[in-house]
C-alpha cells in the first residue's frame, strides 16, 4: 500500500504538461462533451488545477451562425466566482455559486481553454441526453441544495484534496436526493456514471465507488485526471436525406420531407436558401427554453415537411443541416422542377462542372453558408465573348 | 504512460476498498485524534490555522471510523467549545459552519446532539440553516430535534418549505405525511419540484402517486408562473419515473407515460419497459403503451427499426378490434422500409 502510494504521488509530482491529455477540439463539439478552462488564479498568480463543464448545445438556434460559441451553454458546478479569493487564498462571501448554466464563449474566454473532450466511448445521443438530463435533476433541489465543495471563509487550497461529500457521513448508498457537496470534476463524474459511462476508473454512483475516488481527491486527485481519462473530442456533422431517398433519387412532388439524422447530438436546425442566396425556409428544435434543456427534443432523427408554402417552388436552392452542437451537414444544392428534371447533388466539384451557367463559389466558402449564384447561361456567354 | 496511470489509480483505490475498518479504537487513534484536536485548540486565536486545523478533523474523520463514543464525546464536546468562542468574522464564520457540518455528520454522539438543539433555537440565520442542513442529510436523527424544527417553523422563524427537508432527516417516517400533504397543496411551482426530490429517499414507487395527481396543475401555470430553469417534470427523477411506469398499469400509466414523454428522457434502450406493457393483460395499459411508442417513433426517440418488430409482434397478439386496427395503420406509416407491409 505504501509503496503503490509513493508511486501514486510521484506521477503526481511529473510536470503536468507531460501526462496530460491532448488538447481537446477547440471548434466542435457534441452535446454532453465536457469542456476544460484553467480554474480561475488563486491570489490572481496560481492556477490550481482545471474547471470542468458539461456542455449542453446550440442553445439560441435563431441568434445567428450555429458555429458561434456564445450561442452555446455551458452547465456546470460553478464553484468559485471571477476574484474570489483575497491575499491569503481565502474565499470570500457571496462568491461561490452551485448547479448553474454559464455561456460557452464566456467560458472559453475567462481563463485559459482546453477545448471539448469526449468519453472515450464516444457516446451516442441517448446517452448524451441522459447525461444532460441528470446534470439538470441536480440543479433543482431546493431543500438541501447540492453546495460547491468549498465554501466562503475557506481556503481554497482545499479544492486540492476536497472532491464529493454525501449522506450524513460519506457511507451507505449515494443517491442524487443524499450528494452533499460536489467539485466541478465530481458533478461531470457523477452524470457520466449515472448514464453508465463513468469517465474514472470508479463508479461515483456506487458506495465503493465514491469511497474510492474520494481518497483518491484526498491525495491529490484533481479535475486535470478527470480530463486525462478523455479524448479530444471527435465530431461528425448530421446527414440529410429528402423524402427518405438518398440525395440525388428524389421525385418532384407536394411535399418534401427532410430527414436530418444526427447520432451524437441530434437534429438541430434545417436551412434552405434559394438561388439567390436569401433563407426561403429555416426550422430549427429547440434545445433551451426558459433556463431549462428541452430533453424530449433532443433526438437522433427528426423530419421537416415542406411543401410549396414554405417557399419549395421551381428553383435553385441551398440546404444546410445542423445539429444540437451546431455542426452542419455536407451542403447540399437541389432544384426543383420546372427547369428539368429534379436532381440533387452535393456540393462536389461535379456539380460547378455539370450545371450550365453556373458561378462557382470556391468550396471553403460554401461551408459557410454563401449564397449559390444563377445566371442566364446565354448572357454569361455574350459576357465572357 | 496512460496505461501506468491507470494502473496507479486503479490499484491505489482498490488497496483503500480493500481496507477494513477497524472495529475497535486503537491506542494508536486516539493518539492521532488527541493530536488534531489539539492542534484545532491551541488555534483558537488564528482563525485560519483554525481552518486548517479542523479540515483534518473533517479528512481525519472521513476514512476513520474506529474512533470509540468515548473519543467522539470527548471531540465533540472541545468542538463545541471552541465554537462557542470563535467570532463571526469571515473565516471563523466557515470554522463554525465546519464544525456544524463535522458534528453533523460523524459524531452521533449526545454532545453533538445538545448542541444541535442549542444552534437550532438560538444560532444565528446562517448557522441555524447549516444546521438544519445537516439534520436534512441525516446526521443528527431524533424526535426532540424534530419537534425543534417544528417549532421554528410554528414560530415563524423558518418557513414549512424550509423545514421539510430536515424533518425528513430527523425522522423520515414522521415526516412522510407532512411532505404528501405540502405536494397535495402547496401552488408554489419551485416548491413543488425542490420538495418532490423528497420522496426519492424512501425509494417507494406508491408514495408518488401525489405528484403525479398534482402534475396536471402545475403543467398547466402559464410560462410566467415558472421560475426559469424549472419545469414539473423535475419534481421526479428518471430512475423513480422508471419504477412507478414498471409497477402501475391503466390510468396510473398513461398519466406517467405523459410526464415520462414530457420528460424526454426515453429511447431505445428503455424500449423493453414499454414491450413488456404492450402484453399487459389491460386494455388500458396497451392502449397507452401502444400511443406512447407511436408518439416517440414520430418524434426520433426510438428508431423506427427497432420500434417496428415490437409493433409487429403487438398486432399479432392484439385482441381488441381498435387497437389491432391502430396498430396495423402505425405499422403502415412506418413505411416499408422496416417491415410495415406484410
Amino acid at each position: 500500500m505504501k509503496l503503490i502510494e509513493r508511486l501514486f504521488f510521484l506521477t503526481l509530482l511529473l510536470p503536468s504538461g507531460l501526462w496530460a491529455a491532448a488538447d481537446g477540439n477547440h471548434t466542435s463539439r457534441e452535446i454532453a462533451d465536457v469542456v476544460f478552462r484553467d480554474l480561475d488564479k488563486t491570489l490572481g498568480v496560481i492556477s490550481l488545477d482545471l474547471h470542468g463543464g458539461i456542455y449542453v448545445g446550440n442553445t439560441c438556434k435563431t441568434c445567428g451562425d450555429p458555429a458561434l460559441s456564445y450561442y452555446h451553454q455551458v452547465i456546470e458546478m460553478t464553484g468559485m466566482l471571477s476574484n474570489a479569493t483575497n491575499w491569503r487564498g481565502i474565499i470570500q462571501e457571496g462568491k461561490v455559486k452551485g448547479i448553474g448554466f454559464v455561456n460557452l464563449g464566456a467560458f472559453e474566454h475567462r481563463n485559459v481553454y482546453h477545448g471539448a473532450f469526449m468519453h472515450p466511448d464516444n457516446p451516442d445521443v441517448e446517452t448524451r441526453r441522459d447525461i444532460l438530463k441528470k446534470a439538470q435533476d441536480l440543479r433543482t433541489r431546493k431543500s438541501g441544495a447540492i453546495d460547491y465543495i468549498v465554501q466562503p471563509g475557506q481556503s481554497a487550497y482545499n479544492l486540492q484534496t476536497k472532491y464529493f461529500t454525501y449522506g450524513d457521513d460519506n457511507t451507505g448508498p449515494v443517491t442524487d436526493e443524499n450528494i452533499k457537496r460536489m467539485r466541478s470534476d465530481a458533478f461531470v463524474e457523477y452524470c457520466y456514471a449515472s448514464a453508465y459511462v463513468p469517465i474514472m476508473p470508479y463508479d461515483l454512483t456506487t458506495e465503493g465507488g465514491a469511497a474510492s475516488l474520494m481518497y483518491l481527491a484526498a491525495r491529490g486527485m484533481l479535475p486535470s485526471s478527470q480530463q486525462f481519462n478523455m479524448r479530444s473530442s471527435q465530431t461528425d456533422g448530421p446527414t440529410l436525406t429528402i423524402n427518405g431517398a438518398p440525395v440525388g433519387d428524389i421525385e418532384t412532388g407536394p411535399k418534401y420531407d427532410f430527414n436530418i439524422q444526427d447520432q451524437k447530438s441530434g437534429a438541430g436546425i434545417l436551412k434552405i436558401s434559394n438561388e439567390d442566396g436569401a433563407v426561403v425556409y429555416s426550422s430549427s428544435v429547440v434545445l433551451m427554453k426558459n433556463g431549462l434543456i428541452q430533453t424530449s427534443n433532443i433526438n437522433a432523427a427528426h423530419e421537416f415537411s415542406l411543401t410549396t408554402a414554405d417557399g419549395m417552388e421551381p428553383g435553385y436552392f441551398h440546404a444546410a443541416a445542423y445539429d444540437h452542437a451546431g455542426n452542419s451537414s455536407q451542403n447540399f444544392n437541389f432544384k426543383i422542377p420546372e427547369l428539368t428534371a429534379i436532381n440533387i447533388n452535393s456540393a462536389k466539384d461535379v456539380l460547378y462542372n455539370n450545371l450550365r451557367g453556373f458561378q462557382p463559389w470556391p468550396l471553403p466558402l460554401l461551408n459557410a453558408l454563401i449564397p449559390l449564384k444563377f445566371s442566364n447561361p446565354s448572357r454569361a456567354s455574350r459576357r465572357s465573348a | 504512460m496512460l496505461a501506468g496511470f491507470l494502473t496507479i489509480y486503479t490499484l491505489s483505490g482498490l488497496a483503500y476498498a480493500q481496507q477494513a475498518p477497524a472495529k475497535t479504537e486503537t491506542p494508536g487513534v486516539k493518539a492521532e485524534i488527541e493530536v488534531l484536536i489539539s492542534k484545532a485548540e491551541v488555534s483558537q486565536k488564528d482563525p485560519l490555522k483554525l481552518n486548517d486545523a479542523i479540515n483534518k478533523i473533517l479528512d481525519y474523520g472521513l476514512y476513520n471510523k474506529s474512533a470509540s463514543q468515548a473519543t467522539k464525546s470527548d471531540v465533540a464536546a472541545r468542538l463545541v467549545k471552541i465554537y462557542n468562542s470563535l467570532d463571526d468574522t469571515l473565516i471563523n464564520t466557515a470554522n463554525k459552519k465546519q464544525i456544524i457540518e463535522f458534528l453533523g455528520s460523524r459524531n452521533k454522539v449526545p454532545e453533538a446532539h445538545e448542541f444541535f438543539l442549542s444552534v437550532l433555537e438560538n444560532g444565528k440565520g446562517q448557522y441555524r440553516a447549516e444546521a438544519l442542513r445537516a439534520i436534512y442529510f441525516g446526521g443528527i436523527p431524533g424526535d426532540d430535534i424534530y419537534d425543534k424544527v417544528k417549532s421554528l417553523v410554528a414560530r415563524g422563524i423558518i418557513k414549512e418549505e424550509e423545514s421539510l427537508g430536515s424533518l425528513k432527516g430527523a425522522n423520515p417516517q414522521r415526516a412522510l405525511p407532512e411532505i404528501q400533504k405540502f405536494l397535495a397543496t402547496t401552488k408554489d411551482p419551485e416548491w413543488f419540484v425542490g420538495i418532490g426530490h423528497l420522496l426519492y429517499y424512501y425509494k417507494d414507487p406508491s408514495l408518488l402517486d401525489v405528484l403525479f395527481q398534482r402534475y396536471d396543475y402545475f403543467k398547466g401555470l402559464p410560462a410566467s408562473a415558472w421560475p426559469e430553469g424549472y419545469d414539473p417534470t423535475l419534481c421526479i427523477s428518471t430512475e423513480m419515473l422508471m419504477k412507478y411506469i414498471e409497477v402501475n398499469e391503466g390510468v396510473k400509466l398513461k398519466k406517467a407515460l405523459e410526464v415520462f414523454e414530457d420528460s424526454g428522457v426515453f429511447g431505445n434502450r428503455k424500449l423493453p419497459v414499454l414491450q413488456k406493457k404492450l402484453e399487459s393483460a389491460n386494455l388500458a395499459t396497451r392502449k397507452a403503451a401502444t400511443e406512447f411508442l407511436i408518439h416517440q417513433t414520430e418524434i426520433g426517440s426510438v428508431s423506427r427499426e427497432n420500434i417496428a418488430p415490437v409493433l409487429k409482434d403487438a398486432e399479432a397478439r392484439e385482441t381488441d378490434k381498435d387497437l389491432k386496427l391502430r396498430l396495423k395503420s402505425a405499422l403502415k406509416k412506418l413505411g416499408p422500409r422496416v417491415g410495415g407491409k406484410k
